[in-house]
């Protein structure tokens, strides 16, 4: 039998997979080579079956809470057994968890018991335009995944400011450069821009952290801050601060500042806030030099 | 010194004996009692059941007492999804459905299935004493996870104080369930938090270092041991792991254990691992197991080193896989077998032996680590070749040392597990005993025996009566037939005539008329046999 072509689809929680799943069933292209998919039907880490467009496909799921990545692998290799002994299956569209590392899905493709049944044909990353800069620095499987992504889907790019999108581009273009992105909303991917991905086996290892350039920094203390001195290490930072949240204890007061592409805002202190603690996402800049930009700005009393 | 002496030495980092061996039953108990996990895992008396199986079946030195980190979250109002061969899977979020983390409170003992856990904890203690019972809890960043979903991750900048508020909370339910497994009887108590892999150690060391180093330390303040277990890609965390203050840690296959022995040997902390769990113990066989075991033993060392699964056992693990990763525990000789094995990968190399054995001498193979080495391997070969001389010619033997590649082969081919094994014309024989002498004579002949009733029935043959007609040629005709007659047999009588052919024959002029008997037997049928079976036949006529 010839091998069955697979898509994978990563991406984190809410980057709009199951709404690409849904406009890939609806694509004449994909429905014509015989679908089936294999997704996390329980838990938040996965899709909800119930989103998913009814159809003629078949629907493997793969219920284990994805707590555990060796544990899943038991359910995912049953599944796949079963796909690969039918002749009726002309495509399989994987869904990983947020949290899955693409390599370890590539592996369980390559399993011996499988025999070569499966090709991959690309893998897909949904990119959340309004959040990826802020779970990147916190998750490394969303790193790692748009890293070993033969193509970058940036949705909600209509949910997110322009400055917000140029930045997300620019970030995904350092981690892959490679990877051919797409712009888009409520997931609509035509089915040329995935017949051109050509599919670059993922030789790296597993990311340990985030990449090194991408940091997050937590800072807090109860001194007070110089507004000139922090405005400056911010303006310092420029476009390498992805993002900035958090109350600073200004001499007139609490306030809870954001920075955002490179756009500064400040309002009222939440009332829980109770001193200056806010985290700073950077890229490209050393721990150590955003600790120190940020703590000329707090001097000592 | 008791497996549970043994456990809890290595865990300090203390001498033992040899290593300790905990496999991780969790709902794999259910199978071995032939309970569905939906079923097992809700009722002290099917889990008090099927860990004892376990127990007796795999002979370990520690066992945990269940292997589920749902509990704590069905508990706290998280919805669970059974099935049957696995553990739980939480489906819904208090968090994110509305509940505060205010309206939450610190389970006791009895909510829920914490005391469905406790009460098979209480009965396991009292039933199997030199057993070490661990009591698992789940860490508070996998508990954090269960109640919020993965909006941690974006809370960890949105709202920090609160994922940190979250996190003591969980902090406080983990000390709480450490203290019920404790005077519950458990001596171990570890600590789960399989979701701190998706972390790097800047965020290790913000948002778990300090909600489970206090975990730790209160586990030490009540006289108990500690272990942390993390799977998943948590190499980059092992250092953050060891510093959380934890007596022991446990990682999977993801993580190479020589790099967790150099972290946890530095850090004075012992550590465990990291059998892997579905390619070698769900899907191996049992010599794969044995290798694997084998590789983690060496790997390990013999100081602060627990021989363990990386992760929950799956429910249909073949408990010969398990058995024999016990076997390479126990048994030193054993594990010289597999370490040479292992040395060679024969997988799917093997000969076809179907025609072995069908030469007229009767073959004895011995198969062998190395006789000059390995004492039993050297008396099984004495025992034969002291025999060998009694049959004459009849009998051939070797040795086959399974440190040469095509030894491996052979051994394989023919289906040898265990050496030294005595294989008598192909037939596992003796195995891992050295047999009396008058038992492995009686073998011995016996295949004689059979070999002769098998000739008689399998072989044909000819006359070939060579050379022109003559007065003489009518003579040694009328010879045959009287001697055929008499026999009663019918064997065919070919007249070679020809001149031209008598040469073939070996025949100069003047030397007709000659006679010459010839045998067929049949040595293979409708199939290619092997080299090896032919070399045989060969030496039969040569």
């Amino acid at each position: 039998m010839a091998p069955i072509h697979v898509l994978l689809v990563t991406g984190y929680l809410g980057a709009g997979k199951t709404t690409l799943l849904n406009h890939l069933l609806a694509l004449p292209e994909v429905l014509s080579r015989r679908p089936v998919l294999l997704v996390n039907e329980f838990g938040s880490l996965g899709i909800d079956r119930q989103l998913l467009r009814p159809g003629d496909h078949a629907v493997f799921e793969i219920n284990k809470g994805s707590l555990f990545c060796i544990c899943t692998k038991t359910s995912f290799l049953e599944a796949l057994a079963t796909i690969a002994g039918r002749a009726d299956v002309g495509l399989l569209i994987i869904e990983a968890t947020g949290v899955s590392e693409t390599r370890d899905i590539e592996a369980f493709l390559d399993e011996p018991t499988l025999a070569g049944r499966f090709r991959l044909q690309a893998n897909v990353c949904v990119v959340d335009a309004t959040g990826f800069v802020k779970v990147a620095a916190f998750l490394k499987a969303a790193v790692s995944q748009v890293r070993a992504a033969d193509g970058l889907v940036v949705n909600k790019a209509d949910l997110a400011a322009e400055a917000d999108v140029h930045q997300v581009r620019q970030l995904l273009q350092h981690l892959n450069p490679e990877a051919p992105q797409l712009v888009t909303r409520q997931g609509q991917v035509p089915a040329d821009f995935l017949d051109r991905l050509d599919h670059r086996r993922s030789r790296e290892e597993a990311l340990s952290a985030a990449p090194a350039p991408l940091a997050a920094v937590s800072i807090r203390n109860d001194r007070t801050a110089n507004r000139e001195a922090l405005a400056d290490a911010i303006r310092t930072l420029g476009d390498r601060l992805l993002r900035l949240k958090g109350h600073v204890r200004f001499p007139e007061g609490l306030r809870f500042i954001e920075v955002a592409a490179e756009r500064y805002t400040e309002r009222k202190a939440l009332p829980e806030a109770r001193g200056t603690a806010f985290v700073a996402i950077t890229w490209a800049v050393p721990r150590h030099e955003v600790q120190a930009a940020f703590a000329r700005a707090f001097p000592s009393p | 010194m008791t497996g549970k002496e043994r456990v809890e030495r290595a865990i300090r980092r203390q001498p033992v004996d040899r290593v300790p061996w905990v496999p991780f039953v969790g709902c794999h108990g259910g199978a071995l009692i032939g309970a569905a996990a939906d079923e097992y895992l809700k009722s002290a008396a099917k889990i008090v059941e099927g860990v004892a199986a376990a127990a007796a079946r795999y002979r370990p030195d520690g066992l945990p007492v269940m292997f589920d980190l749902q509990v704590e979250a069905e508990a706290l109002g998280c919805s669970l999804t059974w099935a049957r061969e696995n553990p739980p899977a939480v489906t819904a979020h208090p968090l994110t459905q509305g509940t505060k983390l205010a309206d939450l409170h610190v389970p006791g003992p009895d909510e829920g299935r914490i005391g469905t856990v406790l009460a098979a904890a209480r009965e396991l203690t009292a039933r199997l004493p030199d057993i070490a019972l661990y009591g698992l809890v789940t860490g508070p960043f996998t508990l954090a996870l269960h109640l919020l979903g993965t909006d941690i991750f974006m809370g960890m900048f949105d709202s920090p104080d609160e994922v940190r508020n979250l996190l003591r909370f969980c902090s406080d339910v983990c000390l709480a369930m450490a203290r019920y497994h404790l005077e519950a009887g458990c001596p171990i108590v570890a600590v789960v938090d399989p979701m701190t892999s998706q972390i790097g150690p800047d965020q290790f060391a913000e948002f778990v270092t300090p909600f489970v180093s206090p975990v730790f330390d209160a586990i030490r303040d009540q006289k108990g041991l500690s272990s942390f277990f993390v799977c998943g890609h948590a190499q980059q965390n092992i250092v953050a792991m060891c510093d959380c203050g934890p007596d022991n840690i446990s990682v999977d296959e993801n993580i190479p254990l020589q790099y967790v022995r150099q972290v946890c040997e530095a850090k004075k902390v012992s550590f465990g691992g990291n059998l892997q769990l579905t390619s070698v113990l769900l899907l191996g066989e049992p010599l794969d197991a044995q290798r694997n075991a084998v590789a983690c033993l060496e790997t390990g060392g013999e100081v602060g080193f627990i021989l363990a699964p990386g992760c929950d056992l799956p429910y249909a693990t073949p408990p010969e896989n398990l058995a024999a990763v016990t076997e390479v525990v126990l048994d030193p000789y054993r594990r010289d077998v597999v370490r040479t094995m292992a040395a060679e990968t024969v997988s799917g190399e093997r000969l076809d032996m179907s025609d072995y054995g069908q030469q007229d001498k009767v073959i004895v193979d011995i198969i062998t680590l190395d006789s000059e080495a390995c004492a039993p391997c050297q008396y099984m070969v004495d025992a034969v070749r002291k025999v060998a001389p009694e049959f004459e010619d009849i009998v051939e033997w070797r040795e086959h040392k399974i440190k040469y590649r095509e030894s491996l082969v052979f051994m394989t081919s023919l289906m040898v597990r265990n050496v030294p094994t005595i294989c008598i014309d192909g037939q596992i024989t003796f195995v891992s005993r050295i047999p009396p002498r008058d038992e492995l004579v009686a073998a011995i002949q016996q295949r004689i025996n059979e070999k002769f009733r098998m000739g008689i029935l399998q072989r044909q043959g000819s006359l070939h009566v060579v050379g022109e007609d003559s007065d003489d040629m009518e003579q040694v005709l009328d010879a045959i037939r009287r001697a055929l007659k008499e026999l009663g047999g019918d064997v065919p009588v070919v007249r070679i005539r020809e001149p031209e052919k008598f040469r073939d024959y070996g025949l100069l002029p003047g030397q007709t008329p000659a006679v010459f008997t010839v045998k067929y037997q049949i040595r293979a049928r409708a199939r290619v046999p092997e080299v090896a079976a032919v070399r045989e036949w060969i030496k039969d006529i040569l």
